[in-house]
């Protein structure tokens, strides 16, 4: 491929190529503007898919013990296998630090389509139990933007990734413009009655970007299994296939891979920013690109870091940060409060064949909501993400033929994992290690992160109401989880450039555009102000959109 | 990871660094071919270690109407993987597979390979279950060391039959890749 052509000034220059970059750059291009769309790994081609492949041809049939060496931080996610680990970052390229006592994951993909690649999929709306949650409990702030305001753009982003779910009218978690929901097995059928009868809870199939039929030129999922290792049917969404795609279409988009970008670079002595810079991956040769716009879309904690990385004539470190708040309020979701245990009495059997449906049920947020009972140990809810099916049952006792029997007889699995919201505590932070560095000599992050009282009891209810309701269905065996996931785990990384109206608090405004810098953008799910119990990825798409429509509209009336 | 495994491991890394191109995948990838080559030698297990564990392997997943882990060499995978793992690891996985070997010259008088078949299931019935050891001889209360062993063994052998194509083939695997449509709950509840 040929360098691309940096020499002219774009209307903007969007950081990132994953979910909201690549929302980004499709938004901005197709309204006219050129784009320069800055990805810091390398192109990604579909003959890397391997999802139809079987283990068994590869070299230590997805069990290599050499992962590990260049991704100990990495391979802790379920989604960094032998298929397909070169996606995601060399840790030892790509170091971050953390006190001794506070450990954090720090997963993280470089490549064209960042982690929309392996993501799980699973997409949600906040409601304004979320966006006001301040004005319900008292805790933190209140989003400057009420559901309202984000509900047309949650519409758009819909309707073009296609999302399957089922409309349940409940105001915790408003329902979308659905493709028709996956089917639930019976167990799971089973759970969603009993649960009901017994709690009065919601169990509703996940909602997920997989297409359940043909969309936007999309094939429907033909339930192959595993997503995480690509789609040559482009069934669920990921940014290079679709939003990218898109951009590149328009003429106006210029994809520029392996550039690392180090810091923002301002106007002589203005308040404005003239480009970035950024290190070639390969080359490791140092490249300027202008722009009239910065958008960052690099992953909240990288956004965050290139802000802090560039200089400023400010007091505080940092572009942006005259509230003091760039890198403060960092949010994971709590993971690991949960329950499984045992079926029987359903007839569906374990099957290689397939269909392998990748998606789960959810439970619907059902506590501290706001006309209902509020608990005493906790503020804020969870929901969980969970399944009931058959399984082939290795685990089986014994040897020889019975064993062999009892694998193929299988079992009928029930389990439910809480994802709960993570407070919004200023003291959970990313800094500037000044000690440290990356492979092509950009400082890197210091990250310190705990989950906190609220959202160890949090768990632990989660893992007792889970075992309650599991118990409801009739399960047997069942067994508990109550201990906290390292933070970093959910891989929801929020906040560090909170969005709000008064810039003694906030970093950017309600359209993610910095205070103190009108001319940057953090576009991410830095801009979180708080974190809700949803996965995050389709309102980062949404809170894109709806900030490249704002900063469009700045650009027809010349404001910018 | 300590700071001087991160040291060592970033030598390993420096080759392998800064990929610029994909990891590609031919039509024709497959890797298990070269574990079916016919002059095909351990790697790390030694020669006994080998036999022992093709022997237990063929007892623990036996060929029935389907292959078994002998047929699969489940052993020539296994010894793969050892190859590459970790010192604690591979010492973890001889230990189990010596304690088979001291427990069978205790119990029947010569190495696990070499007393009857009949032995060897019935030195394995010992095993399999956490508290069958208990009522053997004299009989410990509480301990499960053999049976921690023969689990882990097992571990071992299935994942390493369950991985293989024939593993995938005696779950009922077609031979093409997974798919279909869920159907919900067509089948009645029993």
């Amino acid at each position: 491929m040929p360098d691309p052509d940096l020499s002219q000034t774009f209307d903007a220059i969007v950081v990132g190529s994953g979910a909201t970059g690549g929302w980004a750059a499709k938004r901005l291009s197709e309204a006219g503007l050129t784009v320069a769309l800055l990805e810091a790994g390398r192109n990604v081609s579909p003959a890397e898919f391997t999802e139809h492949m079987p283990g068994y041809k590869l070299h230590f049939r997805d069990m290599s013990p050499e992962i590990v060496k260049t991704r100990p931080v990495q391979k802790q996610c379920y989604a960094c296998m032998e298929y397909n680990y070169d996606w995601f970052v060399n840790d030892l390229e790509n170091p971050y630090s953390t006190p001794k006592d506070k450990p954090f994951t720090w997963q993280r993909l470089r490549i064209v389509g960042g982690r929309t690649l392996v993501w799980g999929r699973q997409s949600y709306r906040l409601s304004d139990l979320d966006f006001k949650a301040y004005s319900h409990d008292g805790y933190g702030q209140d989003w400057p933007i009420s559901y309202a305001d984000l509900a047309p753009f949650y519409d758009i982003v819909e309707d073009y990734v296609g999302i399957s779910g089922a409309a349940e009218s409940n105001p915790a978690l408003p329902d979308g413009h659905f493709l028709p929901p996956m089917a639930m097995t019976c167990g799971e059928q089973h759970m969603r009655e009993q649960v009901k009868k017994a709690f009065g809870h919601t169990v509703t199939i996940g909602r997920v970007a997989m297409l359940t039929k043909n969309h936007n030129g999309r094939a429907a999922c033909h339930y192959c299994g595993p997503c995480e290792r690509g789609c040559v049917t482009y069934s669920y969404f990921s940014s290079p296939f679709t939003t990218v795609k898109d951009a590149l279409k328009t003429g106006k988009c210029t994809l520029v891979p392996n550039a690392v970008v180090a810091h923002v670079n301002l106007v002589k002595a203005e308040n404005r920013a003239a480009g970035v810079t950024f290190v070639d991956r390969v080359t490791h040769q140092t490249r300027e690109v202008k722009g009239k716009t910065v958008i960052l879309c690099a992953q909240a904690l990288e956004s965050t870091r290139i802000l802090l990385n560039s200089t400023t004539r400010e007091a505080s470190p940092g572009l942006g940060n005259s509230s003091g708040l760039l890198g403060r309020g960092l949010m994971d979701h709590a993971t690991g409060g949960a329950a499984t245990g045992k079926l029987s009495g359903f007839d569906e059997k374990p099957s290689v064949n397939g269909p392998h449906r990748a998606n789960g049920i959810y439970v619907i947020r059902f506590r501290n909501l706001l006309n209902g009972p509020q608990h005493k140990g906790f503020i804020r809810g969870y929901g969980y993400q969970g399944g009931a099916g058959p399984q082939f049952d290795f685990g089986a006792p014994g040897f020889g033929a019975g064993y062999k029997q009892a694998v193929l007889r299988g079992s009928y699995g029930i389990n439910l994992g809480a994802f709960g919201e993570s407070l919004a505590y200023n003291d959970n932070f990313v800094s500037i290690d000044p000690d440290l560095k990356d492979a092509w000599g950009i400082p890197a992050l210091h990250v310190s992160m705990t989950h906190r009282d609220n959202e160890k009891t949090m768990m632990e209810d989660s893992a007792v109401a889970a075992a309650e309701m599991l118990e409801a269905c009739g399960a047997r065996n069942i067994q508990i989880s109550t201990r906290v996931a390292e933070p970093g785990m959910a891989i929801h990384e929020l906040g560090t450039a909170r969005m709000g109206t008064d810039p003694k608090a906030s970093v950017t405004n309600p359209w993610c555009q910095l205070h103190d810098v009108p001319n940057v953008f953090s576009m991410d799910g830095a801009c979180f102000v708080s974190s809700g119990c949803q996965n995050p990825t389709l309102t980062m798409m949404a809170i894109t959109v709806r900030a490249c429509d704002h900063l469009i509209d700045r650009f027809r009336r010349n404001e910018v | 990871m300590n700071r001087r495994q991160l040291l060592r491991n970033s030598f390993l890394g420096a080759i392998g660094a800064t990929a610029a191109t994909a990891r590609e995948f031919p039509a024709n990838y497959d890797e298990s071919k070269q574990l079916a080559q016919s002059d095909w030698k351990p790697t790390f297990l030694s020669d006994h270690q080998n036999q022992t564990l093709i022997v237990l392997s063929d007892l623990i997943i036996p060929e029935t109407d389907t292959p078994g882990a002998k047929t699969a060499l489940a052993n020539r995978f296994i010894d793969l993987l050892l190859a590459a793992e970790t010192h604690d690891t591979q010492q973890s996985f001889l230990n189990s597979l010596a304690y088979l070997d001291g427990e069978s010259r205790t119990r029947f008088g010569a190495a696990f390979i070499y007393i009857p078949h009949e032995s060897q299931i019935e030195f394995l019935e010992l095993l399999a279950y956490p508290d069958s050891l208990d009522s053997w001889g004299e009989g410990k209360t509480g301990d499960s060391t053999g049976h921690s062993h023969f689990q882990k063994l097992k571990d071992w052998i299935a994942r390493a039959f369950y991985s293989s194509e024939a593993g995938m083939k005696a779950l009922g695997w077609n031979g093409e890749a997974p798919h279909g449509t869920p159907t919900g709950c067509v089948t009645k509840q029993g």
